[in-house]
């Protein structure tokens, strides 16, 4: 038994454990088809059996219950990582607090009293103060806070959009830039074999963010091609840095999806739209991340591909247990969470 | 002494307006702990005090704001008031202190534009440096061209080959003239007709341009002695600002100290937490008060509160038990041991306190693993000698040194010389197996208490089955001494009666039996888990026995430590020898001191406390009048 054999057993156990709990494509119809008291058993199939039993009683707290699965089951794959691969994951899993942080940052720098907002709790995998930044005055305060923080190279740049009294979104879009530039430093830090099966899913991930990222800025926001560009994060595996310069410049969809690589652009349709290209890369990346999952052996890359379906697929259970909470009728559950199908994905 | 102390559930029955009283009454007698989960009682449906505890909660972040800003606590007057606040008083009291956090945020903030400025001046300092080889007039970088858009200024380090690439989309370049802590100082060059294009890219770049003021129109000297001006004016106003701080922190010490004193009078109704029911004017508190203290308890509420108040007390009832929380009284000698307790867990109410198990034994096997009448004296002495930084161990200290100055005596020992007096034993060299037979009777001996003790813990829990059946219980002692009794009859006579050799295997056929009938699962692996349970029992039976030769072990060591440090010192002349020989013993008091800790600290938990001791109970937490609550 080789050395990374015996050092990844347990890991590569507790991946395949969990991996039972994804559902595939036909239980991901049903679960789109099905009204709520007969979708129990596909909820406790993905391990969700306290709510086949009962929803909980409002959307934040079925959003929480979810989200602490998701951190759970990490922390648990975390146990079996060395530093760097937990490094690696818990950065991941920090984009739930991203989430957090923007939250508040709207809060904050909103005129008036805001409501308090309901935040996701992290457990151990938290690294904001939540409370300490909640129960500041003044946004002057919750500056000064955030500067003490791991996110606080954004304080600056924060306090420069409130004293110039613009719009947070180059605040925003810098601690995604950040974020990302992060996690590709830290899968560069993963050993031989085991940064390169995890940077062949990020890199797949990355070519998903940019392009979604560049569409929005160019031709929904406007901004300029410069401006777009600066704001990309590193560049992925079918995208890298120098297209997507080019692509920058380019005016419209057309002529964008005409210069995507093959693969990309032949599946899309000539009308396509900008959903339909998400849910193109969103299937290229699920299809590398099913790959990764299914191939690799003895590999951290297999709790990382795994962390991204079962993300999916929370997400999809939530859209679905929320719309059946909020009484949504069934064709609009299934339009809300139907870009599985929609993508014409198998498997 | 030997169980946690007697608790009676008590339940005050009393009206709303009494509560915040109650609360300082009973947070001011200390001896009752509010039932910590929530009864859900459908009579009593209100959470009584709802702003009053909002308002408590808004106070004490301010004042925790306040203080953490000025870096010291209050001192609260020595006397907290004899009444609670009401409501309308915390009002007042909440909303002083937001005022005054709100100046003090102000001061916060001037605080760190002054750092900011100065950190901006020490800047164009350096930045002056990068053009100060050049002899020109800098006002040349500041004027505007017809065609040529020029402007200088930073950005963070890990910006600069992103920018680069996206300005020369717009055929911009970027030259980078400086670096410092992080941020380039760099010229943008371009045509100015493309300079709409470029200032988007430059905020989301974090580009802080540069205004080089009028003066840097000039010699980069003259502009060095102009920012030098610069940097004193603010440092002087910096100091100013702190000096105003300092004396408004004094002028309202006295006023923050009246606030800490107001809210640690409040803080006992927010202590109630759960414990805590109403409905309409009447209000119910539930909780745990040990039972020497009741009568306490309702004459401080009778005499302290204005309203009627009734309160009713009895023992805790059998399903209540797991949730009574533990307090431990003992002579404050024993304190420190009882802190090793809890490092390991509270006992649950039920179970037997360790601590005087736990004291006893420390001290008995640290004296036999390091038996020196000389060391004992120096570990002895040393909390009398260092009293503050060993105050809180020094009974620890002190015991451990009697324990080994007598085991000393009877090692006949003194710094490790065996012949200044007589052994009133042995030496511990002259018979070393005798030394192991010793710390194997006391390993066993160790061992039958622990599982005595767990017998009765489970009794006491009501687990009659896992006190006899349990590979902890009888069956286990039963299997553990009958295993040592086939072992001795054999070793001794060379056969095993047929009565000593059932004893084991009966003892092991029980435990078997019940891991099976105790196991929920599919067959194969209950039989699986049952076996592998068997054979663990019968392992450990034997491996933690042996695990005690460690005692007699380290006694042996000791003076084998003792031996090789005169023997170096014999190598040596006169004032090496006894250099040698006060370094080698003081080698061996702290080296091998703290290695003994660790072990005897190792067996009592590992060997005795995870036998009968669960440590998952709750700890006793009486309401307290405390600074130390107002600042958590």
């Amino acid at each position: 038994m080789s050395r990374r054999t015996a050092a990844y057993a347990y890991l590569d156990t507790r991946v395949s454990l969990l991996a039972e709990q994804l559902l595939h494509r036909p239980q991901r119809s049903q679960l789109l088809e099905l009204p709520y008291p007969e979708i129990a058993a596909l909820l406790r199939r993905a391990g969700l059996g306290g709510l086949a039993r009962e929803l909980p009683s409002d959307p934040a707290r079925l959003e929480q219950l979810l989200a602490d699965t998701l951190v759970d089951e990490a922390v648990i794959l975390m146990r079996a990582m060395n530093a760097a691969e937990q490094r690696f994951v818990r950065h991941w899993m920090r984009r739930l607090e991203l989430i957090n942080l923007k939250f508040l940052l709207r809060t904050r720098f909103s005129p008036g009293k805001q409501p308090r907002p309901e935040l996701l709790d992290l457990g151990s995998l938290t690294s904001l103060p939540l409370q300490t930044l909640l129960d500041t005055d003044s946004v002057e305060e919750f500056l000064r806070q955030l500067a003490s923080t791991e996110y606080g190279q954004l304080a600056g740049p924060a306090r420069k959009a409130y004293e110039e009294q613009r719009a947070l979104f180059d605040v925003e879009a810098t601690l995604d830039a950040h974020y990302y530039t992060q996690l590709v430093h830290l899968g560069a830090k993963l050993d031989g074999v085991h940064r390169e099966q995890t940077e062949s899913l990020l890199r797949v991930w990355l070519d998903q963010v940019n392009l979604m990222s560049l569409l929005r800025f160019r031709l929904v926001y406007g901004l300029s091609a410069p401006h777009s560009y600066f704001l990309l994060a590193p560049g992925g595996r079918r995208l890298p840095l120098a297209l997507l310069r080019q692509l920058a410049q380019l005016d419209s969809l057309a002529e964008i999806i005409s210069r995507l690589p093959p693969d990309i652009s032949m599946v899309l349709k000539a009308d396509a739209g900008i959903g339909d290209v998400e849910l193109q890369m969103q299937h290229l990346t699920r299809v590398q991340a099913r790959k990764v999952l299914d191939q690799a052996r003895f590999n951290m890359a297999r709790a990382f591909a795994y962390l991204y379906l079962r993300e999916q697929q929370i997400q999809l259970i939530h859209t679905v247990l929320k719309g059946h909470m909020l009484g949504f009728s069934p064709d609009l559950i299934r339009f809300c969470g139907d870009p599985l199908a929609a993508a014409g994905e198998a498997g | 002494m030997f169980r946690p102390v007697p608790m009676h559930h008590v339940r005050i029955a009393l009206l709303q307006d009494d509560l915040t009283q109650a609360g300082l009454l009973l947070a001011r007698f200390g001896w009752f702990a509010p039932r910590q989960e929530s009864n859900n009682d459908e009579r009593l449906p209100d959470q009584p005090g709802e702003a009053y505890r909002a308002t408590f909660l808004s106070a004490q972040s301010y004042l925790q704001k306040i203080t953490g800003f000025l870096g010291q606590r209050p001192q609260p007057d020595p006397d907290v008031p004899d009444q609670a606040p009401l409501l309308q008083t915390l009002r007042e009291l909440e909303q002083g202190l937001r005022d005054t956090w709100q100046e003090y945020s102000a001061c916060a903030e001037s605080s760190r534009h002054y750092a900011e400025q100065l950190r901006e001046v020490q800047h164009l300092k350096d930045l002056l440096d990068s053009y100060r080889h050049l002899d020109m007039d800098l006002g040349m970088l500041r004027r505007k061209l017809r065609f040529l858009h020029l402007q200088t200024g930073t950005i963070p380090q890990e910006n600069r080959n992103r920018l680069r690439q996206a300005i020369s989309m717009i055929g911009y370049s970027l030259t980078e003239v400086s670096r410092r802590e992080g941020k380039l100082h760099i010229i943008i060059a371009g045509l100015e007709e493309r300079a709409n294009k470029l200032q988007t890219v430059l905020k989301a770049a974090d580009f802080h341009p540069l205004e080089l003021p009028e003066a840097f129109a000039d010699h980069p000297d003259k502009v060095a002695r102009q920012l030098r001006k610069r940097e004193q004016r603010i440092l002087q106003e910096q100091q100013q600002l702190q000096r105003d701080i300092a004396q408004r922190a004094a002028k309202e010490s006295n006023r923050l100290a009246q606030a800490a004193a107001m809210l640690m009078a409040a803080s006992g109704f927010i202590q109630f937490g759960n414990a805590l029911q109403g409905r309409g004017g009447l209000a119910r508190i539930d909780g745990w008060t040990p039972e020497h203290r009741v009568e306490e308890l309702k004459k401080a509420l009778r005499h302290g509160l204005s309203g009627p108040v009734v309160i009713e007390h009895r023992p805790p009832r059998k399903e209540e038990k797991p949730r009574v929380p533990s307090a431990m009284e003992h002579p404050s000698w024993l304190q420190p041991f009882t802190r090793l307790v809890k490092n390991f867990g509270t006992p649950r109410y039920t179970e037997i306190d360790p601590t005087w198990f736990f004291a006893l034994s420390f001290l008995a096997m640290f004296g036999m693993m390091f038996g020196d009448l000389g060391h004992g004296a120096l570990i002895f002495l040393a909390p009398l000698v260092l009293r503050k930084p060993l105050a809180s161990f020094a009974p620890i200290l002190m015991g451990a040194g009697l324990s080994s100055m007598l085991f000393g005596l009877l090692y006949g020992s003194v710094f490790g010389y065996e012949h200044l007096i007589p052994a009133l034993w042995i030496p511990p060299l002259s018979d070393p197996v005798l030394m192991l037979q010793v710390a194997f009777l006391w390993g066993v001996g160790f061992i039958s208490l622990t599982s005595l003790l767990t017998i009765r813990n489970r009794l006491a829990e009501g687990n009659v089955a896992a006190a006899l059946l349990d590979s902890q219980g009888m069956a286990g002692l039963g299997l553990y001494l009958g295993l040592l009794a086939t072992g001795f009859f054999w070793l001794r006579q060379g056969g095993v009666p047929d009565a000593v050799a059932a004893v084991p295997a009966v003892a092991l056929a029980l435990i078997l039996i019940y891991k099976w009938r105790s196991h929920q699962a599919a067959a194969g692996e209950r039989l699986l888990v049952v076996l592998i349970e068997g054979f663990e029992t019968l392992m450990n039976s034997i491996s933690n026995t042996l695990s005690f030769l460690r005692v007699a072990a380290f006694g042996l060591n000791h003076v084998a430590l003792a031996i090789a440090v005169f023997a170096l010192a014999n190598m040596m002349d006169s004032a090496g020898h006894w250099i040698t020989v006060v370094l080698g013993n003081l080698f061996i008091l702290l080296l091998e001191g703290a290695i003994v800790v660790i072990q005897v600290l190792r067996l009592e938990y590992y060997e005795g406390f995870s036998r009968f001791f669960r440590g998952d109970g709750r700890t006793f937490r009486p309401m307290r009048l405390s600074l130390d609550n107002l600042y958590e």
